[in-house]
């Protein structure tokens, strides 16, 4: 069944467990690859996790002249192949939202990878079966679809279509903080 | 050549059709051309490497010609005078220089107008490239085989495996480098090749792989033998097909090691350092064997792999080389223990194996072996490009890369239809990645945090 990973941005308190997790997941050796962000850090505490959003056409992977970066057929956007990244770093200009890392000593990039070994048999990713405040989701499609009819009602939509808040069409959906803008989200 | 003009009709049109047609005629002809003057000359002379190589030069020659007598006979009307004047240059140049003074004249002539240009002469560019490569592999063979008196009639499955190897490794790599960013990686970064920087980088990412030193000593060591078992393999074995390298013995008990045609070193028979070339396959048969082990044992424990590795990607080459290695052995084994039993036919059995896997190489997992010395061109081109003009951020005027990279990656991601303009104009390529995220908040919430001067705090929690 084919399911998405989900980010409801409100939720979001900023205790970088998604973080600590993504460390754990196979593969990662220790490093995370995600970003929690303060959103206005001298005003308040509000904070966004920040992750690759799998980009059904993915910056990354077109700037990449080894082919090194991969998509699997369940639309997750692969880290780097080993033995044809050439340490170039496209990738990390290309991407519009910044998020592949780079490690100079093992001239390597690596990004999210969507937990694939987890994700791949249905399982959520390290950082949303750890989120305690559900602002990262692993929803089902049908999940998923309730949440963009209830998006339609109301003006806190997450995918306002002409001013899109990302770049493209992406697998990971979002929601968007409503407080911030000064909406109240019923929730 | 009917299905080459027809297929170049339906896919280019029928001037690439016909251009085709009128190539293969001319090949073709050059083609009769060849047998005549190969059969002439070996009746005459007795030498079948002379009439060979007479016929192939009448073949390249002849189709020229034709190709050359066409574009002369069917010149337009306007530039008969123009023409007419040529001629009579011609019949000077032929009545005072003779017919070299001829050759030079049509090649100059072509040149000028820009027409001596290897593209036309083939149907395609892989063609040429192809042509090109096992004319030089041709060369170096004569050559190096002291004029083909010294092949190794045994190899010479290697020999035609190599010769379609190169068919298949030019069309992977040419599509493979015909993608704008390989384009862009490879034309500046061969530019840059004779940076002083070069040996140093080449040696330590080609040759002692520090960088996969980095990701841990068990894949270096997996990887030093698989990686150098195979390098050494071919530097073995192809010099032998190719007659580049051969053992004569003059003295009796001393072996004179012969490469490309000198008598390179004097060697004992019965020394270690001809032990060591006695051996050389079968020591690389094993650094192969305890590499692909190793390689395997971790395919089978690590999560990532478990998760990403498929059969024909990962474990098929590993496959390949692990037969080839053990087919190999077994010839060795057959010679000392059975006294050659079986030997004959485990050599056709390990000579398919390692054509076929030489066939595979540009397809699977193993291209990444012609692949990788890119990484030494991008560093060259990040190292050169960085020191002549740093980009500063747009946002923060951090410098964070090269702005000639930043351009390049601008101009890829426009050619597949990808652009990334902010709300101020900029490329988001132009930006730094830690403005680059904080301007996603600002496009997520509508406060411009990447205008707030505060670093990302917190990055690094550990599980």
């Amino acid at each position: 069944m084919k399911h998405y990973l989900y980010i409801e941005m409100d939720n979001c308190v900023g205790c970088r467990s998604c973080l600590a997790a993504c460390t754990q997941c196979g593969g990662h050796d220790e490093r995370n690859r995600n970003y929690v962000l303060d959103v206005n850090p001298f005003v308040d505490r509000q904070t966004i996790p920040l992750m690759c959003l799998h980009c059904i056409d993915p910056a990354c992977a077109r700037s990449c002249p080894a082919q090194a970066i991969q998509v699997t057929k369940e639309g997750a956007v692969l880290s780097a192949l080993t033995e044809k990244c050439v340490g170039c770093q496209n990738c990390t200009i290309a991407c519009p939202y910044g998020i592949p890392k780079f490690d100079r000593a093992q001239n390597l990039m690596y990004k999210c990878d969507l937990c694939y070994d987890r994700t791949k048999e249905g399982i959520p990713p390290m950082c949303a079966s750890v989120c305690p405040t559900n602002t990262l989701q692993w929803l089902t499609e049908e999940e998923w679809k309730t949440k963009e009819q209830r998006h339609a009602i109301g003006q806190w939509s997450a995918s306002r279509s002409p001013e899109s808040p990302l770049e493209g069409e992406t697998n990971v959906k979002i929601s968007l903080p409503g407080i911030l803008q000064g909406i109240q989200k019923l929730y | 050549m009917i299905v080459a003009v027809m297929m170049a009709g339906i896919s280019q049109g029928s001037d690439k059709a016909a251009a085709i047609a009128r190539g293969s005629v001319y090949g073709m002809t050059g083609c009769a051309a060849c047998v005549v003057t190969a059969l002439a000359v070996l009746r005459a002379t007795g030498s079948w490497w002379f009439s060979l190589l007479l016929g192939l030069a009448v073949w390249f020659a002849s189709g020229f010609a034709l190709q050359a007598a066409r574009s002369i006979a069917g010149c337009p009307l306007q530039d008969v005078r123009r023409a007419s004047r040529e001629r009579s240059r011609f019949r000077v140049t032929l009545i005072t220089a003779g017919p070299p003074g001829v050759v030079v004249y049509y090649l100059q002539k072509r040149w000028k107008r820009g027409a001596v240009n290897m593209n036309r002469a083939f149907a395609s560019r892989w063609a040429r490239n192809v042509f090109a490569a096992v004319c030089a592999l041709a060369a170096l063979m004569y050559i190096g085989s002291r004029f083909f008196t010294h092949l190794d009639l045994a190899l010479y499955g290697y020999m035609v495996g190599t010769v379609v190897f190169i068919g298949g490794f030019f069309y992977r790599f040419m599509a493979w480098a015909e993608r704008p960013p390989t384009r862009i990686l490879l034309r500046k970064g061969i530019r840059l090749i004779f940076r002083r920087s070069t040996p140093a980088v080449a040696a330590d990412h080609l040759v002692v792989h520090r960088f996969i030193w980095n990701r841990g000593w068990y894949r270096w060591l997996q990887h030093i033998l698989l990686g150098w078992g195979c390098i050494l393999s071919a530097f073995v074995t192809f010099p032998l097909v190719f007659g580049w390298m051969y053992f004569t013995m003059a003295d009796n008990g001393t072996y004179t090691v012969v490469g490309f045609g000198i008598d390179l070193l004097r060697v004992p028979a019965d020394g270690w350092i001809a032990f060591l070339f006695y051996n050389a396959l079968n020591i690389t048969a094993f650094m192969v064997i305890g590499g692909v082990c190793m390689a395997l044992y971790r395919r089978i424990r690590h999560k990532q792999a478990l998760a990403e590795q498929s059969f024909a990607y990962d474990f098929l080459p590993l496959y390949l080389l692990l037969f080839i290695s053990v087919t190999g052995l077994l010839l060795t084994f057959s010679n000392i223990f059975l006294h050659g039993f079986g030997h004959p036919v485990m050599s056709l059995v390990h000579q398919w194996a390692v054509i076929l896997t030489l066939l595979y190489l540009p397809f699977g997992k193993l291209a990444h072996i012609p692949m990788r010395p890119l990484s030494v061109l991008a560093r060259n081109y990040r190292d050169h490009y960085g020191q002549a003009e740093p980009k500063a951020c747009k946002v923060c005027g951090t410098e964070f890369v090269s702005a000639e990279q930043s351009r390049d990656v601008v101009d890829v991601l426009k050619q597949n239809r990808l652009e990334f303009k902010t709300e101020e104009g900029a490329h988001l390529a132009e930006l730094c990645l830690p403005c680059r995220r904080k301007y996603r908040m600002s496009r997520f919430t509508g406060i411009p945090t990447h205008q707030i001067r505060a670093k990302e705090a917190n990055q690094d929690a550990k599980g």
